[in-house]
């Protein structure tokens, strides 16, 4: 594509075919489409859009408690309300007050999937072209390289079905994530506090990314040390809870009650610890063990959130640890390590070396929530793969690595695996044909071969694992020939769970695993120069 | 793969996965029209089939379409029974579900394989040119979304071309012969074909190729309607393919001569009535006039053009370039001449839709590459004809498909063939050209934003009334403007001698 005068054309090009492929998507059902009583995700959007509209503030989250009332932070509730601002002036009786539930016409339709659209283009695509551009400029990589990158994230299966085609808004939790991570690289907190500020109150979901961030955070403030780090502190926290106060400020008044009330709606503990089926570990080990007749509703929340807690302290451990370790004196022989792109940068106040730790532990910290935490989707296994996806664009820069590779193959696995999790809700929403074609697409356009040269372990797994996928499959392509049996109706879906939680699981311990590596490898070039040769021949035995 | 560069073959993935995620998009009353076509080549006899009348989209293909159609229900058997009732069904209303939508969508996208091979077998020298062709926006609209065959029919219009590339007469001859009678809005071409293989095989009566040639076409031909007219339905036949009682232009005005002048009657009318000028106007023009778009068209203030008269006029523009292919029966002038025919009949024909632009554009986009001249008109030929498509995805949803993929498209299309074509020391005239054209191309952004959001927007807030036509008129007579330059170009590369290729 990128051939002589085509390239100045190929970033347009990308953008224009990815928003072509998301709009077809778009052509396909969504949740809840034809389904009364309650209808789904698209019905929610559209009633928040029509009570935000008509109704005050105040009202937003109590009014007409029967239907779909808003469950998500404040800047969602804004934004419907500009959806419905603008849908109400191109037809108002599709956002009436009242009248209008279930309603689905087509020029509704096109009008819901034309506002995700705006949203991801605004928010998502360009905190991913800010990253791969930024990225790309400092580390120098090739222009083609940029361009695969930006497209293996802007076609990710998972994201495009579900957005584009389930029908939610999760990119912009998504883009206002990724434009933490972007301001953190290139050293602007308190930019990042915003934007992070800003995902956290567009969709609670986003604390799946908040211990490896705050611990960032707090690593940072360590790592400058003395009252430059008490100052950082004080500067990220008012920041913070002036971006939260200044988003919340219609419901601070009556003090505790209103926002007491909006924040019982944002996390319903009384529904129960997971929705259908996901691929966690609660819902995977309940074949064996029957966890809620043990525990009941509210041991179960305990016991989970214990859990959560549990599979972060690596997390948090490795990044503090790292940030304890490293100080800014030392930097100077980092910033002349030639194996630390991430740092090289001419100004004297980088960011610290776990910096390079970051997407990796926002991978690892999310993944462990959507494993262990309470009340998952399996619509949450979207936030685990927005960094992997993000560190798969590292692949084939100037500094490729062995590493590299291994990220890369994983997340391909991932993202598949992850996309065939979704699978009975996609075939639900009339989304098969998408579901397919999407994700052959996707892993043609980045490549993928699935004959690699070398039979790694990882290749023969992921062949196993495929190959696994085909069979369970095998009953809808045979609606007729091949049935669960009478007894286990669920029989394909719960092995789906399975496999996928084996596969999210063992994801899980390799972040782990990757996280370590590279905590160590801060740590072997971060060393005083007089240890030099010590840290590289400890290196080598690593 | 298929002699496609790495970038290339990426976007062919591309496109067709996005043809086949658009199965569930629109389409319109063609869809219908096809599969009743199915049903009937299915239930009926062979006697019965340009008789039936159980749903008002009759066949009105030649026959070769018809058995195109049967040999279509074939492979519908292995679908489950229940749907292949349903799809093979005589129904007065129109059939749909979601398989017989995969089907029909999928017999569309295997049939372009046609198109294919011919493309990989006519020009491997010059693969932009097959892959521009092959994924050209034109088959996205018609074929893929709105619903239609013409990747299939123009892929034996290659395989024909390929027979006269290769100097193959009988190959050519047959190809034609057999694409006339799948569709016979080829017969505009056909002159070009007809001079081309009688100038070049048979002049001064070589016999025997005359003889080769005249047998395979009247062997085509009799394979095709021989058995409708052993059963005496040649009348039958005959109108049900040429139904005369259709008006000047098409309820959307193809952009062409017809369009511009029915514009200006319709100026002349308001300024009449404005300014109170002596002018004879008819009552019927009025009529038709204040009905905006719709039916028959009746000049308020012009004389009436008839059918007629837009035969002769063809013909006669059609016979200038057919002298220069007279002159010198090689290729290139051939696609010359088959690139003027199909001006000649989209810009003076009688009721041509706008799917027609197709006929000038394949052509035209073989010799794309020949010189500079033929280069900017292909490029002006296919922005205003891509165009003068978009209207008949009239949904805002699939506003952004047709743009974004025919952006892509001319991007890529155009900036590659740019590197293969050397720019010629300008003149003062084609300096002028190239500059006026540019200016011209670059009106479209304002057409569209107009058409597409300020009018809908306008409408909606109630500020503009009873002004659909406007939108579709200023495409139209803004896309006419364009078909003017280009065809103004291609009869200057016919007149003015070859250049050098320069490949």
């Amino acid at each position: 594509m990128s051939r002589n005068g085509l390239s100045n054309w190929s970033l347009p090009i990308g953008l224009s075919a990815a928003g072509v492929i998301k709009t077809a998507v778009g052509y396909g059902g969504f949740s809840g489409r034809d389904a009364p009583p309650m209808f789904g995700d698209f019905e929610a959007q559209r009633h928040w859009m029509e009570i935000t509209l008509h109704r005050p503030m105040k009202e937003w989250y109590t009014y007409a408690p029967d239907w779909w009332l808003l469950d998500y932070p404040p800047l969602t509730a804004y934004a419907s309300w500009l959806c419905g601002k603008i849908g109400s002036a191109l037809n108002p009786v599709n956002f009436a007050l009242d009248t209008s539930y279930g309603l689905s016409p087509p020029d509704l339709i096109t009008f819901m999937r034309f506002s995700v659209l705006s949203f991801e283009a605004c928010i998502w695509w360009s905190a991913v072209m800010a990253w791969m551009l930024l990225q790309g400029k400092k580390e120098g990589r090739s222009w083609r390289s940029q361009m695969t990158g930006i497209m293996t994230i802007l076609l990710q299966p998972s994201l495009t079905l579900i957005d584009n085609g389930h029908f939610q808004y999760n990119s912009v939790l998504l883009g206002f994530s990724l434009w933490t991570l972007v301001f953190l690289t290139h050293d602007q907190d308190l930019l990042a506090c915003v934007a992070f500020s800003c995902a956290l109150c567009f969709k609670q979901m986003g604390l799946y990314y908040a211990p490896a961030i705050g611990c960032y955070l707090i690593g940072k403030c360590i790592w400058l040390g003395g009252s430059a780090g008490l100052l950082l502190l004080v500067k990220l926290g008012i920041v913070t809870v002036a971006t939260f106060g200044l988003l919340f400020a219609p419901w601070l008044r009556p003090f505790p009650e209103a926002i007491l009330q909006v924040l019982h709606r944002m996390f319903p503990f009384a529904r129960g610890i997971f929705e259908d089926k996901v691929a966690n570990f609660w819902c995977a080990s309940n074949v064996v063990i029957k966890w809620r007749r043990w525990f009941g509703i509210n041991g179960m929340a305990k016991l989970a959130t214990v859990a959560t807690l549990a599979s972060l302290i690596p997390l948090v451990l490795i990044l503090l640890y790292t940030s304890f370790n490293t100080e800014p004196e030392s930097r100077s022989s980092s910033v002349a390590s030639r194996t630390v792109p991430v740092l090289e940068t001419p100004r004297q106040s980088g960011p610290p070396p776990s910096i390079r730790l970051l997407p990796m532990a926002l991978f690892s910290g999310s993944l462990a929530f959507f494993l262990f935490s309470f009340q998952v989707h399996e619509k949450s296994i979207l936030l685990p793969l927005m960094p992997l996806t993000v560190l798969m664009a590292f692949r084939g820069g100037k500094e490729a690595s062995a590493s590299e590779d291994e990220t890369w193959e994983v997340g391909v696995l991932l993202n598949n695996v992850a996309v065939f999790s979704m699978w009975p809700l996609l075939k639900r929403d009339g989304q098969a044909l998408q579901y397919v074609f999407v994700t052959l697409l996707w892993n043609y356009v980045i490549g993928y071969s699935p004959t690699g040269t070398q039979p790694t372990f990882l290749r023969l797994s992921t062949y196993l694992i495929y190959l696994c996928i085909a069979v369970l499959h095998l009953p809808d392509l045979f609606p007729t020939a091949v049935l669960a049996p009478g007894r286990f109706p669920d029989l394909f879906i719960v092995l789906n769970v399975l496999l996928s939680f084996g596969v999210f699981g063992l994801a899980w311990l390799w972040s782990l695993k990757r996280m370590f590596e590279i905590a160590w490898a801060i740590a072997g070039s971060s060393i005083d120069p007089r240890d030099h040769h010590r840290s590289t021949r400890r290196a080598k035995v690593d | 793969m298929l002699g496609l560069s790495k970038g290339q073959r990426d976007l062919f993935v591309a496109s067709t996965v996005l043809k086949v995620l658009f199965y569930p998009a629109y389409r319109s009353t063609d869809f219908e029209v096809h599969r009743n076509w199915l049903a009937i080549t299915h239930q009926l006899p062979l006697k019965q089939w340009y008789y039936d009348t159980t749903s008002e989209w009759t066949l009105d293909y030649p026959p070769f379409f018809a058995c195109f159609s049967y040999l279509l229900t074939l492979p519908a058997r292995l679908l489950p029974r229940s749907a292949q009732d349903h799809l093979l069904q005589l129904s007065p209303t129109p059939v749909d579900s979601w398989l017989i939508t995969g089907y029909m969508r999928t017999t569309v996208l295997v049939s372009e394989l046609v198109l294919l091979l011919g493309l990989q077998r006519g020009s491997e020298a010059q693969s932009i040119i097959s892959f521009g062709l092959l994924l050209h926006p034109g088959f996205l609209i018609l074929d893929s979304i709105h619903f239609q065959y013409n990747g299939f029919l123009f892929g034996i219009l290659v395989w024909s071309l390929v027979g006269a590339k290769e100097g193959r007469p009988i190959m050519c001859a047959g190809f034609f012969a057999a694409l006339l009678n799948f569709k016979h809005i080829y017969m505009y071409l056909a002159p070009a074909w007809f001079i081309y293989l009688f100038r070049a095989y048979c002049y001064i009566l070589h016999l025997r190729p005359l003889a080769q040639i005249g047998f395979v076409t009247v062997l085509v031909s009799a394979m095709s309607l021989g058995p409708f007219l052993a059963l005496g339905q040649g009348p039958q036949l005959l109108s049900r393919l040429f139904p005369f009682t259709r008006g000047l232009n098409h309820a959307y005005w193809a952009p062409n001569a017809w369009a511009d002048i029915t514009l200006v009657d319709r100026v002349l009318y308001q300024a009449s009535r404005r300014f109170g000028l002596d002018m004879s106007v008819s009552a019927a023009g009025i009529k038709s006039s204040s009905r905006g778009l719709v039916g028959d068209t009746n000049f308020a203030v012009l004389p009436d053009i008839k059918p007629f008269h837009c035969f002769v006029i063809t013909l006669v523009i059609q016979c200038i370039s057919l002298i220069s292919l007279w002159l010198k029966p090689t290729y290139r002038s051939f696609l010359q001449s088959i690139t003027a025919c199909g001006f000649a009949s989209f810009m003076f024909g009688w009721h041509v839709h706008e799917k027609a632009v197709m006929l000038l554009l394949v052509p035209l986009s073989l010799m794309s590459t020949d010189d500079w001249n033929h280069y900017q008109a292909f490029k002006v030929a296919s922005v205003s004809g891509l165009v003068s498509l978009f209207p008949l995805l009239f949904h805002a949803a699939e506003t952004p498909i047709k743009m974004g993929y025919t952006f892509i498209w001319l991007v890529i299309v155009l900036s590659s063939l740019r590197q293969s074509v050397s720019k010629t020391p300008p003149s003062i005239s084609s300096y002028l050209a190239d500059n006026i054209q540019s200016l011209y191309l670059y009106t479209a952004l304002p057409l569209l934003l107009f058409t597409s959001i300020i009018h809908p927007y306008l409408t909606l807030t109630g500020a503009v009334i009873h002004a659909e036509f406007l939108p579709l008129m200023t495409t139209s007579i803004w896309c006419s403007t364009g078909m003017w330059i280009a065809w103004g170009r291609v009869l200057v590369g016919l007149f003015t001698g070859h250049s050098k290729r320069t490949i």
